[in-house]
C-alpha cells in the first residue's frame, strides 16, 4: 500500500462536540487518519476516548445534540454536511456498521428473513424469491448450520454468537467497500469470538472488505487488525501498524496502555499502571488530555501539540515524539 | 495446608416457569462439583458464560441455594445446611466482590454508610466511633481518602466504586474474598490498578481469594491454582503452571488457543483450535461429557458416559480419553 | 439513616446529595415551580381564608342573594345569599383534606404492599396480588353506596372510600419497581452483610423506589380531588352546610344562569388540577434526567 494512492477514508480534523446541560463535551478532537482498500483498522481507547463516537460520526448516527466538524472523504465524496437522503444511499450500499449487541439492530418482532430480503429488495431491486436466496446464501457464508430453514425464526431464537453472525451477513448482503464494526466481539465469549473474528478475516479476503473495527482488546487487535488509531479523551495518541505499535510505539500512552495488560505470554510479578482516572471530557485539561497520567509530561504539554510523523503511516501527537511536522 | 472451604459434589440448579400448565424445566448451573480451596491461596474460576461459575460462586455466599451436596467451610460450617447464626458467621469470613461497580453500590447512601453497613448490622455492639474509626481505617487500606466518606455513589468514576465496594468486604476482616468478574467491567488502566490493589491486600491481610473471570490473562497474573469449568461440571483442575503451560483437557486446550494475546507476532503463527457451535443449553445438558458436542474428539464413549475426575500428572482432569 | 454513625466530627463537607440536586433541576424548570407556588398559595389560603374571613362560610343573608361578584362579595353569593369566596375556599379546605390523606394513606399502604409483595415474592406475592385483582373488579361508585348504605353519609366514609380504592394502582406501581430494584447488585451486597429483610426493604428498596412513587403521588392527589369532587356531585360524602368542590360545582350546574357560582369552584379545580400535572410533570424530569 503505498501513500499516492487514493484512501478509501480519508479523515481530517474531525471534531464532535456534545452540548449537555453542564457544557460541552469534546468527544472527539482533531482526528485525521486515512483507510486504504482492504485494510483492517482497529481503534482502541478506554472508555471516553471517543472512539465510538468517532464511527457514529462517520455512519452520521450522531445523536442531535451533538455538533461535526472537518472532513470525511469516503470514496473521494464528502461526507460532513450532505443530506440525509445521500447519506442514506451511501450507508446503504456502501457502508455498513455492526455493534456490540446484535439486538440493538435486529428488530424482535420480525423474522430474520423479512428483515434480510427487506434491505435487499430496497436496495437491489430484488425480487423477493431472489432476495430469500441470496440471504440464505449470505448466512450460509457466514456458517449458519440449516440456513434455509433458521432464516425463518425470531432474533431471539438465536445464540448470542449466531445473532452477531446474523448481523455479519446481514451487512453484508449489499458488498459493502467498508465495513464499521463497533466491539462486536466484546459480548461474546473466547471460544465464539476467536469463531468470529476468523470469519471476519475470510470474508476480508473473499470480498476484499475494508474493516474499521472498535475495541478495547489489545489482544483481539494483535490477532485481527493491519493497524491501529489509539484514542485518549478523543485525541488520536498514535497511528501505525500493529507491528510498531506493539513494539515500537512512541507515545507513553500506548506504552503504558500495552504495559497494563495481564497477557497470557508473559510473566509479570506487579503489573504497571496508569495512574490516576479516565479523564473527564467536561473537564479535559489545555494541551495533551493524558498529561494529568503521563509520565513524561513536561510544561510543553498543555499548549498545541502538533502531529508528528516519525516514519511513513507512522503518526504520533506528543511533544517528545520526534520528526515531521503535519 | 488447612482447608478453609472443602466442596464435594456441589449442585444448584434452578427451577424455571413452573405454572400450573407445565412441568418445571430445571437449569442444571452447577452440576456437581467437588475442589478444596486451601487457606491463603488464590483460586481461579474460569469459563464461559453459562458455565456456572457465578452461580458456584454466589452458592458459596449464600446468595444461590445449594440444591444438594456439601460445602463446609472452615471444616466447621456446612453450607448446605447451615441456619441463620451460622450464616451470619460465615458472612462475617467470606465477602463478595461484584463484576459492576455502579451498581453494587445503593445510590441514596453515602461512602461512610455503605461501607460501615456490613459492620452495624454484624457487630451490633460497636460503638459509632468505633465504626468509624473502622471506616477510615479501611478506606485508607484501598486507597480512598477521608475526605470522600461524605459523597455518593454517582460521583465517582467506576474504579473508585470498585475500591469502595473492596471497602465494604474488607470491613469485616474476612478470610475468603470472591471476586466474580471484578475486574470486567473496568477500563484497562484502570483494571490493572485493582488487579494490583487485591493482590497487595491478600498479602497484607492473608486473605485467601476466588477470583472468577472470564478472562484468562487476568486469571493467569492473580490465581495460584486454576479450575476450568464448563456447562455446570469441573474440566480441569490444577496448578497455574500445568495449566497453562500443559492443559490435558480439549477444552481447556481450545479456550487457551482462542484467547488473543497482545502481541502481533504470535497471534500471526498460532494455530487457533476452534470450536464448533455454541454452549449447550444447561437445562438440557448432553448426556454423557457435557463437552461432546463441541469437542473435536469426541467418541461414542464421551456420548454415552459421564467421565469421573481423576489426577493426570499434575491435575484433574475429567475426560474419559486422558488416561 | 444511621442514626449511630456521626461523621459531623470529621469536618467533612456534606456533598450535594441526590435530594438537592433534584430540587436544583427542579427549581430550573419554569413551570413546575410555578405550579408548585400555586399548589402551595392555594393551600395557604385554603387553610387561611375561613379563618380570617369576617363573614362565616354557612352564614345565610336573605338581603344578598345571588349577587354577582362585587367589592364585597369577590365571587358573589348564592341562593342562600352566602359569600362564594369563603365558601370556595373552606370547600378547598375539605377538598384538600380528603385528597391529602387519603393520598397520604394510599402511599402508605401502596409502598408497604407493593414492597412486601415484591421482594417477598414466592407464593405471598401470588396472593397479595390477587386480592389487588379482586379489589380492581369492585365498580368505585357501587362501592360508595355500598359503603353509606351500610355506614351512614359522612364525610370521613368518602375518604376512606377513595383510600381503598386508589392504593391498588399505588401497590402495583411499587410492586413493579421492588423487582427491579430486589436483583440489583447492592441489595444482594446487603444481604451478604447478613442485613435481614425488613431492614433491606426499608434501607435499600424503599429509599430507592421513592423518585417515582413521588411522581406517581403528584399524579395521585388531583385523581384523589376529582374523585371526591364526583362523589360530593352525587350528594355522597360531604353534607350541607359544609361544603366541597364537587358541592359547589353541582350547585352551580345547577343555576346556570348565576354564572359566578359555576365559574369560580370550577376554575379554582381546574387550576390546582393543572398546578399538580405539571409538578408531576417536573418531578419526573427532575428525578431522571436525560
Amino acid at each position: 500500500m503505498t501513500e499516492k494512492k487514493i484512501p478509501l477514508l480519508d479523515v481530517r480534523n474531525l471534531s464532535v462536540e456534545f452540548k449537555v446541560q453542564d457544557g460541552m463535551v469534546k468527544a472527539v478532537n482533531g482526528l485525521s487518519f486515512k483507510v486504504y482498500d482492504g485494510e483492517i483498522i482497529g481503534i482502541v481507547g478506554e472508555s471516553g476516548s471517543g472512539k465510538s463516537q468517532t464511527m457514529l460520526a462517520l455512519m452520521g448516527l450522531l445523536a442531535s445534540n451533538g455538533k461535526i466538524s472537518g472532513s470525511v472523504k469516503f470514496m473521494g465524496q464528502e461526507l460532513v454536511g450532505i443530506s440525509t437522503s445521500k447519506l442514506n444511499k451511501i450507508r446503504g450500499d456502501k457502508m455498513a456498521m455492526i455493534f456490540q449487541d446484535p439486538m440493538t439492530s435486529l428488530n424482535p418482532y420480525l423474522k430474520i428473513s423479512s428483515q434480510m430480503t427487506e434491505v435487499l429488495m430496497l436496495h437491489k431491486n430484488m425480487s423477493y424469491k431472489d432476495a430469500l436466496a441470496e440471504s440464505i446464501k449470505m448466512l450460509e457464508r457466514v456458517k449458519i448450520p440449516e440456513a434455509s430453514n433458521r432464516i425463518h425464526l425470531y432474533p431471539h431464537e438465536f445464540s448470542g454468537g449466531m445473532r452477531q453472525r446474523v448481523m455479519i451477513a446481514m451487512s453484508l448482503l449489499t458488498k459493502p467497500k467498508l465495513l464499521i464494526a463497533d466491539e462486536p466481539t466484546t459480548a461474546l465469549d473466547v471460544t465464539v469470538q476467536a469463531q468470529i473474528l476468523e470469519l471476519l478475516k475470510e470474508l476480508r479476503k473473499e470480498f476484499g472488505m475494508t474493516i474499521i473495527f472498535i475495541t478495547h482488546d489489545m489482544g483481539v487487535v494483535a490477532n485481527l487488525c493491519d493497524r491501529v488509531n489509539v484514542m485518549y479523551g478523543g485525541w488520536l495518541m498514535e497511528t501505525a501498524s500493529i507491528n510498531t505499535i506493539f513494539n515500537n510505539s512512541v507515545h507513553p500512552y500506548t506504552q503504558a496502555l500495552l504495559a497494563t495488560i495481564p497477557s497470557l505470554d508473559t510473566h509479570v510479578e506487579k503489573l504497571k499502571t496508569i495512574p490516576g482516572e479516565p479523564p473527564n471530557l467536561l473537564q479535559l485539561p489545555t494541551g495533551c488530555p493524558f498529561q494529568p497520567r503521563c509520565s513524561q509530561a513536561n510544561h510543553l504539554c498543555s499548549e498545541s501539540i502538533p502531529l508528528r510523523r516519525v516514519e511513513p503511516r507512522h503518526v504520533v501527537k506528543c511533544v517528545n515524539a520526534q520528526g515531521v511536522v503535519l | 495446608m488447612k482447608k478453609i472451604l472443602s466442596v464435594k459434589d456441589l449442585k444448584v440448579h434452578f427451577h424455571l416457569g413452573r405454572s400450573w400448565f407445565k412441568s418445571a424445566r430445571v437449569v442444571h448451573a452447577v452440576d456437581g462439583v467437588s475442589f478444596d480451596v486451601f487457606e491463603g491461596e488464590t483460586l481461579g474460576i474460569v469459563g464461559e458464560s453459562g458455565c456456572g461459575k457465578s452461580s458456584l460462586a454466589r452458592a458459596l455466599c449464600g446468595l444461590n441455594k445449594i440444591t444438594s451436596g456439601s460445602a463446609l467451610f472452615n471444616e466447621t460450617i456446612e453450607l448446605a445446611t447451615a441456619n441463620k447464626a451460622q450464616w451470619n458467621d460465615v458472612h462475617k469470613q467470606v465477602q463478595f466482590i461484584f463484576q459492576d461497580p455502579v451498581a453494587a453500590l445503593d445510590p441514596r447512601m453515602t461512602v461512610a454508610e455503605i461501607i460501615a453497613e456490613p459492620l452495624i448490622t454484624l457487630y451490633p455492639q460497636m460503638t459509632s466511633s468505633q465504626v468509624m474509626a473502622k471506616v477510615l481505617a479501611t478506606m485508607k487500606l484501598v486507597g480512598l481518602s477521608q475526605n470522600q466518606i461524605n459523597r455518593y455513589p454517582q460521583e465517582f468514576s467506576g474504579g473508585q466504586c470498585q475500591r469502595i465496594g473492596i471497602a465494604r468486604a474488607l470491613i469485616l476482616e474476612p478470610k475468603v474474598l470472591i471476586c466474580d468478574e471484578s475486574v470486567s467491567a473496568l477500563d484497562v488502566s484502570i483494571k490493572a490498578q485493582i488487579i494490583n490493589l487485591l493482590q497487595d491486600l491478600q498479602q497484607q491481610l492473608k486473605l485467601t481469594i476466588i477470583f472468577i473471570s472470564h478472562d484468562l490473562g487476568v486469571i493467569k497474573h492473580i490465581c495460584k491454582r486454576i479450575l476450568v469449568m464448563y456447562l455446570g461440571n469441573i474440566m480441569e483442575l490444577g496448578d497455574k503452571q500445568s495449566v497453562y503451560e500443559n492443559a490435558l483437557h480439549p477444552y481447556t486446550k481450545a479456550l487457551l488457543s482462542a484467547v488473543p494475546v497482545a502481541n502481533p507476532e504470535l497471534e500471526k503463527a498460532k494455530q487457533i483450535q476452534l470450536l464448533e457451535g455454541d454452549l449447550p443449553s444447561p437445562i438440557n445438558p448432553p448426556k454423557g461429557c457435557v463437552f461432546n458436542t463441541r469437542c473435536p474428539q469426541a467418541t461414542n464413549e464421551c456420548r454415552a458416559t459421564r467421565p469421573q475426575t481423576k489426577m493426570v500428572a499434575n491435575n484433574l482432569v475429567s475426560c474419559v480419553q486422558i488416561h | 439513616m444511621f442514626g449511630k454513625i456521626n461523621t459531623l466530627n470529621l469536618d467533612i463537607p456534606k456533598t450535594k446529595g441526590f435530594w438537592l440536586s433534584v430540587f436544583a433541576r427542579l427549581s430550573r424548570n419554569k413551570l413546575a415551580m410555578t405550579s408548585g407556588l400555586i399548589i402551595v398559595i392555594l393551600t395557604l389560603m385554603c387553610i387561611f381564608v375561613p379563618m380570617v374571613s369576617s363573614v362565616a362560610f354557612d352564614k345565610t343573608d336573605w338581603g344578598q342573594i345571588m349577587q354577582t361578584p362585587s367589592g364585597q362579595h369577590w365571587f358573589g353569593t348564592d341562593s342562600l345569599g352566602r359569600d362564594l369566596f369563603v365558601r370556595c375556599f373552606i370547600g378547598g379546605r375539605i377538598t384538600f383534606e380528603i385528597a391529602f390523606a387519603a393520598a397520604f394513606v394510599v402511599l402508605l399502604v401502596g409502598i408497604f404492599y407493593g414492597a412486601i409483595a415484591g421482594y417477598v415474592g414466592g407464593k405471598l406475592d401470588t396472593i397479595m396480588m390477587r386480592v389487588v385483582d379482586v379489589l380492581y373488579g369492585i365498580p368505585f361508585l357501587f362501592f360508595c353506596i355500598l359503603l353509606i348504605t351500610l355506614f351512614g353519609n359522612s364525610m370521613a366514609l368518602s375518604f376512606v372510600a377513595i383510600a381503598a380504592i386508589s392504593w391498588l394502582d399505588m401497590s402495583r406501581i411499587v410492586r413493579g419497581q421492588t423487582l427491579s430494584i430486589k436483583h440489583k447488585e447492592f441489595v444482594e451486597a446487603a444481604m451478604i452483610s447478613g442485613v435481614s429483610n425488613l431492614k433491606i426493604i426499608t434501607r435499600h428498596v424503599i429509599p430507592n423506589l421513592l423518585g417515582v412513587v413521588i411522581v406517581y403521588a403528584a399524579l395521585t392527589v388531583p385523581n384523589m380531588i376529582v374523585m371526591s369532587a364526583v362523589l360530593s356531585f352525587f350528594g355522597l360524602g360531604v353534607t350541607e352546610p359544609m361544603t366541597s368542590w364537587g358541592l359547589l360545582i353541582s350547585d352551580g350546574a345547577q343555576n346556570m344562569q348565576a354564572w359566578w357560582l359555576l365559574l369560580f369552584p370550577a376554575g379554582l379545580m381546574i387550576i390546582t388540577l393543572l398546578s399538580f400535572a405539571f409538578l408531576a410533570n417536573g418531578l419526573r424530569d427532575a428525578l431522571d434526567p436525560r
